[in-house]
């Protein structure tokens, strides 16, 4: 019996890697190895053309034109900017949709989940489109409605003036953003425990209290994780930008991916944009790598 | 009693208008604006509703030069098998991650989170010239097997957490009566894994469903092979973009993805919450 | 346990190998170039959306096309491939494609300006000595697709940029001549205005895009200066170029022209005009094909064309424009394009385009053509302004360049750096691109 046991645990300890090989066959096929190639590829000059056999080896000049380019430090300041404002908001406003679904009165609670969750169902390209025409200066809904209300003597120019534009990107991102926030926030507020709501109500603490002393303690963990999601998702903003300024006007939203995007296919410097990508993928990495520490803490995979 | 059941109705209600109305608003002026004669979406001074509503656009996006109605399809059916291979493909390996004895759990689990950090742009490129290579350029598979793989960092990391959830008790009484990994994967933990399956699900269904930039550099600007965003930007005439017709692709596009959210809903949530986010 | 970790990094390192030589390979797959006519053989056009519209008389140019290789080639099949409706999109999927080595299109459109990008990067098939029907070409025209004499494109439509003015409002204010220096402009609008205090005074596509390079290169050399200095280096921080920046600046902010061209490109840029709204605007020559249609048009018979006011110590001058079809290195059936090729540039194509395109041909003696002309009553409004023709700004790197020019002065434009600091920024980024 414990022979057939201790045999039991060689043979499916040994066969069970074939469970990831499947996974790790695509990651490899279309992650990995797309990524090594292009990460070969910024250590070459190359214009026009990825044929890095026949191309001048140029080894780390690529990354250092890139870190010493006006544009790369242009888009990441543009690009933390809008992170820390996107996300910001995104909490905020998925905080507040999350809180009114929960409390909610149960008549309205299904629809306005739903409701809550189609932002996110559309896809960026055309959430791009949607705002674009929103916010078109001659016919568009927002600038017309300003008018009318009097807030406003004609259509302000959303995608042309530089400040206006800032506010308009972030609000294009952040009306699908607050509601991928708020589902994030929604499951986070179903485990908060009843008892734990219960209690603090009984001991005589309002709304407001009970908010700020139980509830945001106990979602904490939620918020950062969601938090952390956002980040990385608005530290990689591309189609919003294109869709809506295509990083104009001038280069007021130019970010890090539309530029990057721009080095690879106006100028065709694959060199460049690959250490350009790269240098983004960095970026992003350390961030994520924070999460997926955490996560591989809280989580004692069996051994 | 009453009185403070009937405020809240009222607040409820009221609630549910205001965030009803910046939610689905921008949906709704789409709507508005798909009705709308071609052409006069741009008269100045503006008319926010329709003088003469018409279903015409509808027609011309469903009609022969664009047949939305195909990019839909398509779009239908990548996305769904892209999903069902991910969640496959996800589950066997967030199962052998977290519930058998294979060696270097974390760094696999590692590596396959890190591919998912990797920007698109950086993996435009190659990935052209691989399919190209395959013969895959054009067609749907080109689409089908490289977001199924893109799917597969998200998916994992959800189900991974989510067998956390699941006591480790189900699978120990089923080794002890002898069965082996494949078994316990498949009949007892697969039907357990339900919420996690499906929020998962939805997320790389949506995710393949929203990709542009691989699907049109890879559709070759063949009709057989585009998905619905690809298809919605490529709607203009000579002159520019009609908004119009825009609308109402948009319009008919968005019909599947709602109808999914609304029937998955409670499963989306569900399948959040224990795991990843606490 | 070490069996597997070697087993599957192996495994790993082989489909990476084997992958890698997949990609890395060329196409040894490549067809042999199939001369034999008996078999059908099918070339794909690529272009946008714009090759199956007829703005004039003349047939939709692709079904044209089709039935002219089917009448000269009966076993090839042409097709069409649409791509994105913008230049910078079409450029890109070419771009794809050249770099992935795909055949899927056999010939596609050139913009003007890519010419030296492509021809550096080897991007067209060079036609010389392959077209028997490029001998009936005027020179310049094919001058415009050639890269270091190889001629990489056959044209088959040209557009020239110009002034758009209201002669009537012009008549009544007792001018009968459009403006040909700036100050002239500046006092029609300003006596116009006295009339019509609503009109508009100037319209233009200050947009982000391709046509506001084409826009300020015509300021540019209105106001005297120049793409390049002596030495051969790229002049755009020159006096007269901030001095042209400023006047575009002043057109706004003295309200000669709206805040919305700032986010104009051609087409929002021109409708005000077309409704009547306008005085003046800057475009290029496709409206002079339906200005007279008075369904499409409030000024029918109302207004003219020329070239666009200088200052006397500067130059008018006329942008051009214009598309060519180039065949791809790496199609599979490269003969057969070939054949498609001579096909498009005869007679009976090109004087199609004339008819259904606009009159800038370069087909020897097509603009003598009874139908042409017939076609294209304006046409000697149009040739009026060839004189004045010039290119865009000379850039091996064209997109490159084209990008930091929209950029900047975009953002000057829109007040974010003054024009100075602006041009200086174009000329220290362009360094090396010519």
């Amino acid at each position: 019996m414990r022979q057939s046991r201790l045999r039991q645990g060689k043979t499916y300890r040994n066969r069970d890697w074939g469970f990831l090989i499947p996974a790790f066959l695509c990651l490899g096929v279309f992650y990995y190895y797309p990524f090594i190639q292009s990460a070969l590829y910024s250590f070459f000059r190359l214009e026009y053309t990825t044929d890095w056999l026949h191309a001048p080896f140029v080894g780390v000049q690529n990354y250092v034109a890139v870190l010493g380019s006006y544009e790369f430090w242009h888009s990441l300041r543009f690009t933390a900017l809008f992170t820390l404002g996107a996300v910001a908001l995104d909490l905020s406003l998925g905080m507040l949709l999350a809180l009114s679904a929960y409390w909610i009165h149960p008549f309205f609670k299904t629809l306005l989940r739903i409701i809550i969750i189609i932002p996110w169902a559309i896809p960026r390209v055309i959430q791009a489109s949607i705002w674009r025409w929103m916010f078109n200066s001659d016919v568009g809904i927002v600038g017309t409605l300003l008018v009318r209300l009097g807030l406003a003597e004609s259509p302000p120019l959303f995608l042309g003036e530089p400040a206006l534009a800032l506010m308009s990107v972030v609000m294009a991102y952040v009306w699908k953003g607050a509601s991928i926030s708020a589902v994030f926030l929604m499951a986070g507020l179903a485990s908060v425990p009843r008892e734990l709501q219960e209690a603090s109500r009984i001991d005589g603490a309002g709304g407001l209290r009970r908010f700020f002393s139980v509830t945001v303690p106990v979602m904490a963990p939620t918020i950062v994780i969601a938090g952390l999601f956002r980040t990385r998702d608005a530290l990689r903003v591309f189609d919003v930008i294109i869709g809506l300024t295509g990083g104009g006007p001038g280069m007021a939203t130019e970010s890090l991916s539309t530029y990057a995007y721009r080095i690879y296919f106006d100028f065709n410097n694959y060199g460049i944009g690959s250490a350009y990508a790269v240098i983004i993928f960095i970026g992003v990495a350390v961030l994520s790598g924070l999460y997926i520490k955490r996560f591989l803490e809280r989580f004692e995979f069996v051994k | 009693m009453k009185k403070t059941r009937w405020i809240y109705i009222l607040l409820s209600a009221g609630l549910f208008l205001l965030i009803a109305l910046f939610e689905l608003g921008p949906l709704m002026w789409m709507g508005i604006t798909s009705i709308k004669p071609a052409g006069t979406e741009f008269r100045i001074p503006m008319e926010i509703l329709p003088v003469e509503p018409t279903l015409d656009n509808y027609a011309v996006v469903s009609g022969e030069d664009f047949r939305i109605q195909d990019a839909i399809l398509n779009s239908l059916i990548v996305s769904g098998s892209a999903m069902l291979g991910t969640l496959l493909l996800s589950g066997l390996a967030a199962f052998a991650m977290a519930r058998t004895r294979v060696s270097h759990k974390r760094r696999s689990f590692f590596a396959i989170q890190a591919a998912g950090i990797v920007p698109p742009i950086i993996i435009i490129a190659p990935t052209f010239v691989l399919l190209r290579s395959l013969g895959l350029l054009g067609t749907l598979g080109a689409l089908i097997i490289p977001h199924m793989s893109y799917g597969i960092p998200l998916a994992t990391l959800l189900i991974a957490g989510y067998f956390a959830g699941i006591p480790l008790a189900i699978d120990e009484a089923a080794r002890i009566d002898g069965a082996s990994s494949i078994r316990i994967f498949f009949q007892i933990l697969l039907p357990v894994l339900k919420p996690v399956l499906f929020s998962a699900g939805v997320l790389s269904f949506l995710g393949s469903w929203g990709d542009f930039m691989h699907a049109f550099t890879v559709s070759l600007g063949l009709p057989e092979a585009r998905t619905v965003p690809v298809a919605i930007l490529s709607f203009s005439s000579a002159f520019q973009l009609q908004w119009a017709w825009i609308a109402a692709g948009v319009m008919l596009s968005v019909l599947p993805v709602v109808v999914l959210v609304a029937v998955f809903q409670r499963y989306l949530i569900g399948g959040l919450t224990s795991g990843a986010l606490s | 346990m070490k069996n597997n970790k070697v087993m599957i990094t192996l495994l790993y390192f082989v489909s990476v190998l084997v992958l890698f030589s997949f990609s890395g390979c060329s196409q040894s797959e490549s067809a042999a170039a199939d001369s034999d006519s008996n078999q059908d053989e099918t070339v794909t056009i690529g272009y946008n959306r714009f090759l199956t519209q007829a703005f004039g008389p003349g047939e939709v140019p692709f079904d044209f096309i089709q039935a002219q290789v089917k009448a000269t080639h009966p076993n090839i099949q042409v097709e069409l491939n649409i791509m994105p409706d913008d230049t910078a999109g079409m450029r890109n999927a070419i771009a794809v494609w050249m770099n992935g080595r795909d055949g899927t299109v056999d010939i596609y459109g050139m913009d003007t300006p890519w010419v030296t990008e492509f021809g550096s990067a080897g991007w067209a098939v060079p036609l010389n000595g392959e077209l028997p029907e490029a001998e009936n070409f005027v020179q310049p025209g094919l001058e415009t697709f050639t890269y270091d004499g190889r001629l990489l494109a056959i044209p088959f439509w040209g557009s020239v940029t110009g002034l758009y003015y209201r002669k009537d409002l012009l008549s009544e204010a007792g001018f009968d001549e459009p403006p040909a220096t700036i100050e002239e402009m500046r006092e029609m609008i300003s006596t116009v205005r006295e009339q019509k205090p609503g009109i508009t005074p100037f319209v233009w596509p200050g947009g982000k895009n391709e046509v506001l390079v084409m826009l300020f290169s015509d300021f540019l050399h209105a106001f005297g200066g120049s793409y390049l200095d002596e030495k051969g280096q790229y002049a755009f921080n020159s006096p007269e170029a901030v001095e042209a920046l400023e006047f575009m600046r002043s057109l706004l902010e003295e309200g000669l022209s709206p805040e919305e061209v700032k986010t104009w490109n051609q087409q929002e840029a021109y409708r005000l005009f077309v409704e009547g709204q306008a005085l003046f605007a800057w475009s290029n020559n496709d409206l002079v094909l339906w200005l007279d249609d008075q369904e499409r048009s409030q000024v029918a018979g109302k207004w003219g064309f020329a070239p666009s006011p200088a200052r006397p110590e500067g130059r008018r001058v006329s942008i051009t424009g214009g598309f060519g079809f180039a065949v791809n290195p790496y199609s599979d059936v490269p003969e057969a394009a070939l054949k498609v090729m001579n096909v498009i540039a005869g007679r009976e194509t090109q004087k199609n385009f004339a008819l259904a395109w606009g009159p800038i041909q370069y087909y020897r003696g097509l603009y003598k053509d009874p139908e042409v002309q017939q076609a294209n009553p304006k046409a000697e409004r149009i040739n009026a302004l060839l004189p004045y023709a010039i290119s865009r700004p000379p850039a091996v790197r064209y997109s490159q360049l084209s990008s930091i020019l929209q950029q900047e002065l975009h953002s000057a434009l829109t007040g974010q750096q003054s024009s100075l600091v602006a041009l200086e920024a174009v000329n220290r980024r362009a360094e090396g691109l010519q």
